[in-house]
């Protein structure tokens, strides 16, 4: 399957570049200090450290809620190079050349960016449940915090390889999805909450990211949210395709 | 040569704002056909090949290539397609050998069949050597090797190559061409490029575009044909009639320049010994007598300097 070997070829370029591995040690680096600190807190203090219930709602939870918005940046760096560079290089050539569709070209690239998220998110994984070493932790909890977690990792990361295709500038690509992530996680509540009229107060809350985010991260798995998730990626990924498709047009 | 029409481009527009890049180009390309496409900087040579290729979408007008449409059935069109623009797509971080193998697949070669195209097209392109080297440590000629082995990798029908010799030095550029001949044997080509010796060595027909039109279309054969046919300017102080010239034996024409000066078109039954002594017996007082034979690059500059006259771009080349 193409998409297939476009996706290996996107993750072995991953695992090629430098900032890949230095995401990958800082995120391990960061994660594990966030561990320490919430655990101490913990044991100072079982009943209420941040609001969570137990350890699992405590510490992983939090770990995972936390890594969420450290993501904000993360997922742009990871995906800013994903078709600005192809521009840029002008390999995009190759591609557009080639016997294949923009939907397996996206749909490549973003498979391999989200299989390299996982791996990303498998550093918090393995952080938090050396918990279980020590005490039971709550498995429910455990894999609806986790799923809220990934699920905020391929929207972002969709997010940002939308943004790569607008533009052939790297940084560029980085700082719109940045923009764009903010927007839909925060601001979009934040505008909500400033505008009275109903419709479109409740259209704005329907938006946001984190809204659909939190029930995840306390154990609670509704699916709406679920669709959510759905919707949104296919919206970015549509939206790469038709500006795929829109750039041969111009120049 | 006739023979199976592969690439056929009608009616090809393209606009970049204000700015027509491309007006009403056609062209046609046979199966075994090596086709120069010529032109000056910015004449639409790399416009033109980025829509065959499917890179850039026309203003109007269609590209159909083996009898497909490269905007409605994109997929089979490109399939029977190699291209390498004008700045090779490379990943200069993989091997030659990584690339070419990814470009394989992307090409929906057989994953059987993968290793024996590689192999393959790296014997025609002459890259054995560095197989196993980084594409960013290669020499730019090399790097352009790749980039050929690329285009051919799935035998294409066609190979669309566009300015594939430029920044190599001489004998790189003697052997990219030596690559283009050969390949000529097996695959239809296109090649565009401004050097002209480029395309009298390699190509069997060639297509000038200038200002975004085609200005000439004509075989080499043709060509050749066409520059062949000399011209003698000669001065007369005291000139006969344009009649009594145009009877003299050899001579097609006769051009007055002005001054007593006249250009002859003649063909091959033409002696200027035989006019000279003429001349001397009829008074005419020859002053000047030069032969001149055209060349290709002066038809070249001819066409693509006539920029006043690009309405009728075929007059200037009664040469």
């Amino acid at each position: 399957m193409i998409i297939f070997s476009i996706a290996q070829r996107e993750l072995r370029n991953m695992f090629n570049s430098l900032l890949s591995w230095i995401i990958l040690s800082g995120i391990s680096l960061v994660v594990f200090l966030i561990l320490v600190t919430l655990v101490k807190s913990y044991l100072e203090n079982p009943t209420n450290s941040l609001g969570g219930i137990g350890v699992t709602g405590t510490i992983s939870s939090s770990i995972f809620y936390f890594c969420s918005y450290l993501f904000i940046l993360i997922a742009p760096m990871l995906t800013m190079r994903s078709f600005s560079a192809e521009f840029k290089n002008k390999t995009s050539q190759l591609l557009f050349s080639a016997p294949i569709s923009m939907t397996e070209i996206v749909l490549g690239k973003c498979l391999g960016l989200y299989l390299f998220s996982l791996i990303t998110a498998a550093l918090p994984v393995l952080i938090t449940l050396s918990l279980a070493f020590g005490t039971q932790l709550d498995i429910g909890l455990y894999l609806s915090s986790l799923l809220g977690f990934i699920l905020v990792t391929f929207t972002f990361i969709t997010i940002g390889v939308f943004a790569s295709s607008i533009t052939n500038h790297i940084g560029l690509a980085a700082f719109s999805s940045i923009g764009i992530i903010i927007f839909l996680f925060w601001l979009v509540e934040l505008l909500a909450s400033l505008i009275k009229i109903d419709a479109i107060q409740r259209g704005l809350q329907y938006l946001s990211i984190s809204k659909h985010a939190s029930p995840l991260y306390n154990g609670q798995l509704n699916s709406s949210d679920l669709l959510f998730f759905i919707l949104i990626i296919t919206t970015f990924i549509v939206l790469t395709i038709r500006r795929l498709d829109s750039y041969r047009m111009q120049h | 040569m006739t023979g199976e029409t592969l690439i056929q481009v009608e009616h090809l527009y393209r606009d970049y704002g204000d700015l027509h890049a491309l007006s009403d180009v056609n062209l046609t390309l046979n199966r075994g056909e090596v086709l120069g496409f010529l032109g000056p900087n910015g004449a639409g040579k790399s416009t033109t090949m980025q829509i065959i290729s499917g890179n850039l979408a026309p203003s109007s007008g269609r590209v159909r290539i083996n009898g497909f449409d490269i905007l409605d059935d994109p997929r089979q069109a490109k399939a029977a397609l190699g291209f390498l623009p004008e700045q090779p797509p490379l990943y200069l971080e993989l091997t030659v050998n990584e690339y070419l193998e990814y470009c394989a697949k992307l090409n929906r070669i057989p994953q059987r069949d993968i290793t024996k195209s590689v192999v393959r097209a790296c014997e025609r392109c002459g890259l054995g050597k560095v197989q196993k080297r980084l594409i960013g440590n290669l020499s730019k000629g090399y790097q352009q090797r790749v980039g050929i082995a690329q285009a051919i990798i799935h035998a294409p029908d066609v190979v669309i190559l566009d300015e594939p010799t430029v920044g190599l030095d001489p004998i790189q550029i003697r052997e990219i061409r030596d690559l283009i001949r050969e390949l000529g044997n097996d695959h239809s080509v296109i090649l565009s490029t401004h050097i002209l010796p480029e395309v009298q060595s390699t190509c069997d027909r060639v297509v000038i575009i200038n200002n975004g039109k085609i200005a000439l279309e004509d075989s080499l054969a043709g060509l050749d044909a066409r520059l062949r046919k000399d011209f003698v300017t000669v001065s007369l102080i005291n000139p006969p009639t344009i009649e009594t010239l145009t009877a003299l034996n050899g001579v097609d024409t006769v051009e007055q320049l002005g001054n007593g000066r006249y250009q002859l078109h003649c063909d091959d039954n033409f002696n200027s010994a035989e006019f000279a002594h003429h001349a001397v017996n009829n008074q005419w007082q020859l002053s000047e007598l030069t032969p001149q034979t055209s060349s290709l690059e002066q038809m070249f500059i001819d066409i693509t300097c006539s920029d006043n006259n690009t309405d009728h771009p075929q007059e200037d080349l009664t040469v």
